[in-house]
């Protein structure tokens, strides 16, 4: 008779370089073999258990028979000793949290530190394996025996190895002695034994050589997978099989037990949660509405108070508040977004910008009572002062409250061939070869043609395995390590450790929870995200340069959407954006985005929101795009629908012209098409934005396809739906999302429009951020008139700043950050001695700004000292000659000899510019090399509007981006300057191939080619250039630093 | 003066031996590595990661200083035929995609009479050149400093007379010469962009700016300072004859010379501070006939009794087959690190006598048929064992293995198998080799055997035999 099995020692590739499967796999093997229970015990680690769940929760939503999964872990104390704890209960649970966070929490990121002593209390509520090793058994069992009687058992562990007698028969023995009883385990490291390679591989990477060198390090067989119970019972005997059903049965503790409890301090003395939230909406409401809140949105604030309650979320608003509070108190902008960024309460408490009046439709898809869902707010800050909240959450839970959510690293292409291609030995050159050329992995049937391109056989045997392996590692999600989340704070009300293992990050001073966001969420636990946003930081420093040049009337309020009709400004502002003139403007400065504005032409805050959710991977790969173009423009009734005007689809899709844009769009077309139940489309969330975790999103397929075709719609309208919801997977926008990033759109081209140096002056100051490089955005500056000045040590700051000219505008000092190897500190420095009295000569501002050698030649090559000491080449020979007086004789002169050099040429002064600054305020290097340039019949950039349609040209400049998006099927798109301004050229796969060395490498390029234009002189052009052929040039720039931003 | 100075541009790829011109070597700083070898498509100095994306078929090479520089060695022995003194030198910047330059220089001045002209030398020498099949760039110059700069510059530069060499310095960019990145930068920031610039500034500012280091190699270059360094003397190694009185054939009348060359050259070694792997003695005989060996050692050493007590192993387990006139002994491999520091004496240590007693059986058996089975770190059993030099020590198995292993498994028809569980052995995917066996103990034919079931086919296999 079959006694069934549990299976309680199991390792998953969460035990970080031992494990081969991932925790579903595990579960899913378990349940196909017919085990009761499945215990996950990884290595002092609770980082895969959630995962586990997932795949139990499928199970039962399914109504589908399953292991049940233990929590557990297993521990090697620095003795030596091995065991593993199951828990029994909640207590037993914090207990083992609690040691795995102590011993995390010991000794560096990735490891830990458990001795007997951390040991000597026993664990409450744990059940207790104790894995022999064949060393020490005696003081081992009876030192745990002292602690653990009662549930304490002498695990057995058989693997065929030619010892299995022995060993069982030694453990016989030792069992009798002990009093203890024996029970059979397995030591899994697999879910099947096909993956003894990638286990050996872990193995491989564990001790950093090579597989072939491992030898006995390995395991010598691939035993240790889920065995089936036939095969278990070959080699155990019955009782011992019998007794892990018996331990199993303890063990009634089940992760999704875990139990969150909501900080209490954020609720006002004397108030329930409930009336604290009501009484700060009600006192702030007049902030808001001064005139009195429309009776429409009194209405919709008292719903969603009243959800609030009866989901007792009010905690989690008011933790939010308390954070937003305190940024607000520091004059630190900042700017909530996520699901509940939809609502009115939300908007009352200054957690979101996104104005109910504008946004009614937003509002009413709130929380829905139905979907137990949980309530979602990121709040961007300042990147720059992001740190200052961080430390103040910190500071307010304590450290063992508050710990920042873990980032599950998982491999990617790069990664998986560098790892494996390590434990096989494959020489780096190659593996770098290929990583390279494999950044478009997804298409295999090229893969072979690629590998033979870069000169690796795809035939050979290793080369299969190789990719064979690394492909298990990126298709299964196999994670690498756990890193911090950028800023996904869990704060609880008793200690975080109780709850879930804590652990160390990189980040000195830094903790981790061992969860990610996507495992705290199927916990419910609640998290609170505090991220940074280089574009707040940038809108800062735009309104610090405005009100420091006296301009008090602009403030970060103030800039808002008044309505094109009502507001000139408004009106002037969505103008520059229907004209793509967009660069540095948030969101809509990519070259994807400006090629879609002049035909979406924007015209109201949601058609901005609707620009900034298309132009993304998932619309994009969806198809959205072109339906969205065609259809938006008519009138809503002549929308056609496939069941016709009554199609409940209409109510989903109306307000986005019949095309899904955002991605809970997609959820309520499953519900109202297909018929899924609330719980259900929120699963289909799930899925999608876990799919890469998983890849789960197939099992809606046949549901979805289903419930479509028995309402009336078509196979084909079906798979489209399907085909859009797998694009939506990770990179869809929500609609709140969008909205919010929407604001900070049109309040950055507000200022582009209406205050243009102090525009790029933020901008600049906010570096690095965004797509443009700063000669860009000066360029910019100067097209739209207005004056940048160079960088002068008589008048620079650190940052640049504003000035006025002769007519009393702005204009743009460049700061001394812009210097290459110059530093703030210097800086400051040399402004506080200058406010002191002007610099008469090098001598003086090298002594009273005490700038070291190499901090004044750095100025001289930036020019910076043209009013001290004439051109660059005598600013820098007269630097190079004080640099070699320090120590004693600082201070004295010592006689020079004049020597009369002369003057740099104007090439010289343009690259010398470059080199120290990466810009250049004299010509553009191109100007110089027109004449060659027209030599070789190369159009200015600025003459391709005024050329048809269609015809043949050659254009040129220097590189500035290259890019290759992936879902351009291969296509690269690369942008050249010239004087007059940029082009971009579309590279279809055959010709980077044709032309690699130009296309990949080169730095100026000629380009044959047709050209592309659309558009209007009112409208703006959009422009490209197919290219045919190229020339590369680069020579002729040979010294002019490498200025393209590649993004793959 | 007059240097003829060579340039090997290709010495870093030619002394590897790598002659494909898909073969390039890279040096490296930090994790920079760069070409140094120019390949069709990559120049030298480009980024080894760039270079292989424009040149996919490249096969890269680190750098071996110890090859250039044995290799530039070679190359200033053979270039003595042309003149003397002789300079050699291994130019490096030891700066990121800065490129070694492999230099050699001869004086001619002397020389040039013997060839009649210089184009007459100069013939001869790309003579040599073709045949070494050696790539050079050459040049002639009155300094040193001068004729290799023309030399990295340009191939065929030459000038003769000194009041020329100044002028025709002066039009070279100040980028070629072999000065660090930051002060060539530095040059180039102030707009000295020819060495005549350069030539041109008070010599007091120039000091003060760029250091006196540098005002003198300008000197140097210009022929106003003397270009100290030092010249390469040609070695001999160690090479000594011993005249016999009479021919011998008894080997045992030969011992006490050998003894003496044997100790001769401990001392030769020992003056040096070099071990010695391996000698070889050549024997004359009548007619001018000669016989030679060579004999190898375990490791390297300048031990004289060492030396001799393999000589006459050797010699006594194949005696010579004539009388011998003379005998020649010669050093034939030297190292010059390897020697363990033993005392200051130089005692022997107490490890050396299995060293030296696994000499002599190697030096009777022939050195092939002597080894030692060592253990391999593998599970599969044919793996798990291998041929090892004699000199290691021994090693014990973890597990149970029988020593008579079979060459090649024995098919077998399906045994009784006892009712234990066997030995999996699953391993060796990573070689085209994977095994996935059981293993069981049997007796087979009144002996204990051991057999394995392949896994996959099922198949059941004699493996060995317990002893």
């Amino acid at each position: 008779m079959n006694p069934g099995y549990a299976e309680l020692h199991a390792v998953s590739a969460f035990s970080f370089r031992r494990g081969a499967s991932m925790p579903q796999e595990l579960v899913e093997a378990a349940t196909a073999l017919g085990y009761r229970a499945l215990a996950l015990t990884d290595e002092c680690s609770m980082a895969g258990a959630v995962r586990g769940y997932e795949r139990i929760r499928d199970y039962r939503e399914c109504a589908q028979a399953h292991a049940e999964l233990l929590v557990g872990c297993e521990w090697n104390l620095d003795d030596g000793l091995r065991c593993v704890a199951l828990c029994e209960d909640q207590a037993g649970y914090s207990a083992v949290c609690r040691t795995i966070t102590q011993a995390r929490r010991a000794t560096d990121k990735g490891a830990y530190r458990l001795t007997r002593a951390d040991f000597d209390a026993p664990l409450p509520g744990t059940s207790l394996l104790w894995i022999p090793r064949g060393v020490n058994e005696l003081d081992e069992l009876a030192w745990l025996r002292e602690r653990y009687g009662g549930r304490l058992w002498i695990a057995v562990e058989l693997h065929r190895d030619g010892r299995d007698a022995g060993r069982l028969a030694g453990l016989q023995e030792l069992s009798r002695r002990f009093a203890l009883p024996l029970v059979a385990s397995g030591d899994v490291h697999m879910h099947c034994a096909a993956r003894r390679a990638l286990q050996d591989v872990m193995v491989a990477l564990r001790h950093h050589r090579p597989v072939e060198r491992c030898g006995t390090r390995l395991f010598p067989n691939g035993e240790r997978h889920l065995r089936t119970l036939a095969d278990l019972q070959s080699l155990y005997p019955h009782a011992l099989l019998a007794e892990s059903l018996r331990v199993a049965e303890r063990c009634a503790f089940r992760i999704e037990q875990v139990r969150y409890r909501y900080p209490k301090e954020v609720v006002g003395a004397g108030h329930t949660p409930t009336s604290w939230l009501r009484h700060l909406v009600v006192q702030r409401l007049p902030r808001r509405w001064p005139h009195g809140c429309p009776p429409a949105i009194r209405a919709t604030i008292e719903k969603e108070l009243a959800l609030i309650a009866e989901k007792e979320h009010e905690p989690f608003f008011l933790t939010v508040y308390d954070i937003v509070e305190y940024a607000r108190s520091r004059n630190i902008l900042c700017q909530g977004r996520g699901s509940a960024a939809n609502s009115v309460v939300c908007y009352v408490l200054g957690i979101t910008e996104v104005d109910p009046e504008r946004n009614q439709l937003l509002f009413e898809r709130f929380m829905s009572r139905e979907r137990d869902e949980e309530p979602d707010i990121d709040v961007d800050f300042e990147h720059e002062r992001r740190e200052e909240v961080i430390q103040y959450v910190f500071d307010k839970y304590g450290r063992d409250r508050a710990a920042i959510a873990a980032t599950v690293i998982g491999y990617r292409t790069r990664s998986a061939l560098r790892d494996v291609g390590r434990a096989l030995d494959i020489g780096e050159e190659v593996v770098d070869r290929v990583a390279k050329s494999l950044a478009w992995w997804d298409d295999p049937d090229e893969l072979g043609e690629r590998l033979r391109a870069v000169g690796v056989d795809p035939q050979l045997p290793r080369i299969r395995r190789w990719l064979a392996l690394a492909g298990t590692l990126i298709d299964g999600g196999f994670p690498r390590h756990l890193s911090q989340h950028v800023g996904g704070f869990v704060i609880s009300d008793g200690p975080l450790h109780e709850l879930v293992p804590v652990e160390n990050a990189a980040m000195p001073d830094r903790t981790i929870i061992q969860w990610d966001k996507d495992d705290l969420e199927t916990l419910g636990l609640l998290k609170v995200d505090v991220l940074a946003l280089g574009m707040l930081s940038a809108l800062r420093r735009m309104l610090e340069q405005l009100h420091a040049f006296g301009d008090d009337a602009v403030s970060y309020e103030s800039i808002r959407d008044h309505g094109c009709d009502e507001d000139p400004d408004t009106r002037a502002t969505y103008e520059m954006i229907c004209r793509a003139d967009t660069v540095g403007v948030f969101q809509i400065e990519s070259r994807a985005q400006m090629s879609m504005l002049p035909r979406l032409r924007p015209k109201s805050m949601y058609d901005l929101t609707v620009q900034v959710a298309i132009v993304r991977p998932g619309p994009i790969q969806g198809g959205m795009v072109h339906p969205y173009l065609k259809q938006r423009h008519k009138p809503p009734e002549t929308i056609e629908y496939p069941l016709g005007p009554g199609d409940p689809i209409r109510s989903v899709l109306g307000r986005t012209s019949g095309v899904p844009i955002f991605q809970e769009q997609v959820m309520q077309i499953a519900m109202v098409a297909a018929g899924f139940t609330a719980s259900r489309a929120d699963a289909l969330r799930r899925a999608m934005a876990a799919w890469k975790r998983n890849g789960h999103v197939d099992r809606f397929r046949e549901e979805l396809t289903a419930g479509m075709k028995s309402r009336g719609y078509s196979d084909e309208f079906a798979a489209r739906i399907f085909r859009q919801i797998e694009g939506f997977g990770s990179y869809g926008f929500p609609e709140s999302h969008a909205a919010s990033f929407a604001l900070l759109a049109y309040k950055s081209a507000w200022l582009k429009r209406h205050r243009p140096a102090a525009f790029v002056c933020g901008l600049i100051n906010a570096q690095p951020m965004g797509f443009y490089p700063v000669s860009m955005l000066v360029r910019e500056a100067q097209r739209s008139g207005v004056d940048v000045r160079a960088v002068d040590v008589r008048y620079s700051r650190w940052d640049c700043h504003l000035e006025r000219d002769a007519q009393g505008q702005a204009a743009i000092r460049l700061g001394l950050r812009l210097i290459r190897g110059f530093n703030a500190e210097a800086a400051q420095r040399l402004e506080a001695m200058r406010s002191a009295g002007p610099f008469a000569t090098i001598d003086d501002l090298a002594r009273r700004a005490a700038l070291s050698a190499r901090e004044l030649d750095v100025l001289a090559s930036a020019d910076a000292l043209q009013a001290l000491a004439g051109h660059r080449f005598q600013a820098r020979w007269q630097t190079r000659g004080h640099a070699h007086l320090g120590g004693v004789l600082a201070g004295a002169d010592l006689p020079d000899e004049a020597v009369a050099l002369a003057a740099p040429s104007e090439g010289e002064d343009v690259l010398a510019d470059y080199q120290s600054t990466h810009l250049s305020l004299r010509r553009h290097p191109t100007a110089l090399l027109r004449p060659r340039l027209d030599r070789h019949r190369v159009l200015p950039n600025e003459r391709l509007r005024g050329t048809a349609d269609g015809s043949h040209v050659r254009v040129g400049g220097i590189v500035m981006f290259r890019q290759r998006p992936g879902s351009a099927k291969g296509t690269m798109f690369i942008t050249l300057e010239d004087d007059t301004g940029i082009v971009n050229l579309i590279v279809r796969p055959p010709l980077i191939e044709a032309q690699r060395e130009a296309v990949v490498g080169g730095s100026f390029l000629l380009a044959r080619g047709r050209l592309q234009k659309q558009g209007s002189d009112e409208d703006g052009w959009i422009i490209h250039v197919i290219a045919e052929e190229f020339a590369d040039r680069s020579h002729w720039i040979a010294r002019l630093p490498y200025l393209s931003r590649d993004f793959h | 003066m007059l240097w003829l100075c060579l340039h090997f541009p290709r010495l870093p790829v030619e002394a590897l031996g790598f002659g494909d011109p898909l073969d390039v070597v890279t040096d490296q700083r930090g994790a920079s590595r760069w070409l140094i070898t120019a390949a069709p498509g990559a120049g030298i100095g480009t980024p080894l990661g760039a270079a292989l994306s424009l040149q996919p078929g490249l096969r890269a090479h680190a750098r071996s200083h110890k090859a250039e520089q044995a290799a530039l060695q070679q190359l200033a022995h053979w270039i003595y035929r042309y003149g003397s003194p002789v300079h050699a030198e291994m130019r490096d910047l030891a700066e990121v995609g800065r490129v070694p330059q492999a230099l050699l220089w001869v004086e001619i001045a002397a020389s040039l009479r013997l060839f009649g002209s210089y184009r007459a030398m100069r013939e001869r020498l790309r003579g040599d050149l073709a045949e070494l099949q050696q790539h050079a760039q050459l040049a002639v110059a009155p300094t040193r400093a001068a004729s290799a700069l023309f030399a990295c510059l340009q191939d065929g530069i030459a000038i003769r007379e000194p009041a020329q060499l100044q002028d025709r310095l002066a039009a070279w960019p100040t980028a070629a010469l072999p000065w660090p990145r930051a002060q060539l930068d530095a040059l180039q920031g102030v707009g000295l962009r020819r060495i005549g610039d350069l030539l041109a500034v008070p010599r007091a500012a120039f000091a003060r700016r760029f250091g006196a280091a540098r005002l003198r190699e300008l000197d140097q270059l210009c022929g106003r300072a003397a270009e100290p360094g030092v010249a390469i003397v040609p070695s001999t190694g160690f090479r000594r004859r011993f005249d016999l009185a009479a021919e011998i054939e008894q080997v045992e009348a030969l011992l006490f010379p050998l003894r003496r060359l044997a100790f001769e050259l401990q001392a030769w070694l020992r003056a040096r501070d070099v071990g010695l792997r391996a000698v070889r003695l050549l024997c004359l005989h009548a007619q001018q006939r000669r016989s030679s060996f060579v004999l190898r050692f375990g490791d390297a050493h300048r031990d004289g009794s060492r030396i001799f007590d393999a000589l006459r192993e050797r010699l006594l387990r194949a005696p010579l087959g004539a009388a011998v006139r003379a005998l020649e002994l010669r050093a034939e491999d030297i190292a010059e690190t390897e020697v363990p520091q033993t005392d200051l004496f130089e005692a022997a240590d107490a490890g050396g006598d299995w060293t030296r007693a696994i000499e002599r059986v190697a030096a009777r058996l022939g050195e092939s048929a002597l080894w030692t089975p060592a253990i391999h770190d593998e599970y599969r059993p044919e793996r798990a064992w291998r041929r090892a030099d004699a000199n290691l020590p021994l090693d014990v198995p973890h597990r149970p293995r029988p020593l008579w292993l079979l060459r090649k498994p024995l098919p077998l028809p399906t045994p009784d198998l006892p009712d234990t569980p066997p030995e999996r052995i699953e391993s060796g995917w990573w070689d085209d080799a994977d095994q996935r066996r059981d293993y069981h103990d049997i007796e087979w034919q009144h002996a204990r055997a051991w057999v394995y079931r392949e896994r996959d086919s099922e198949r059941w296999f004699l493996h060995g035999l317990w002893a």
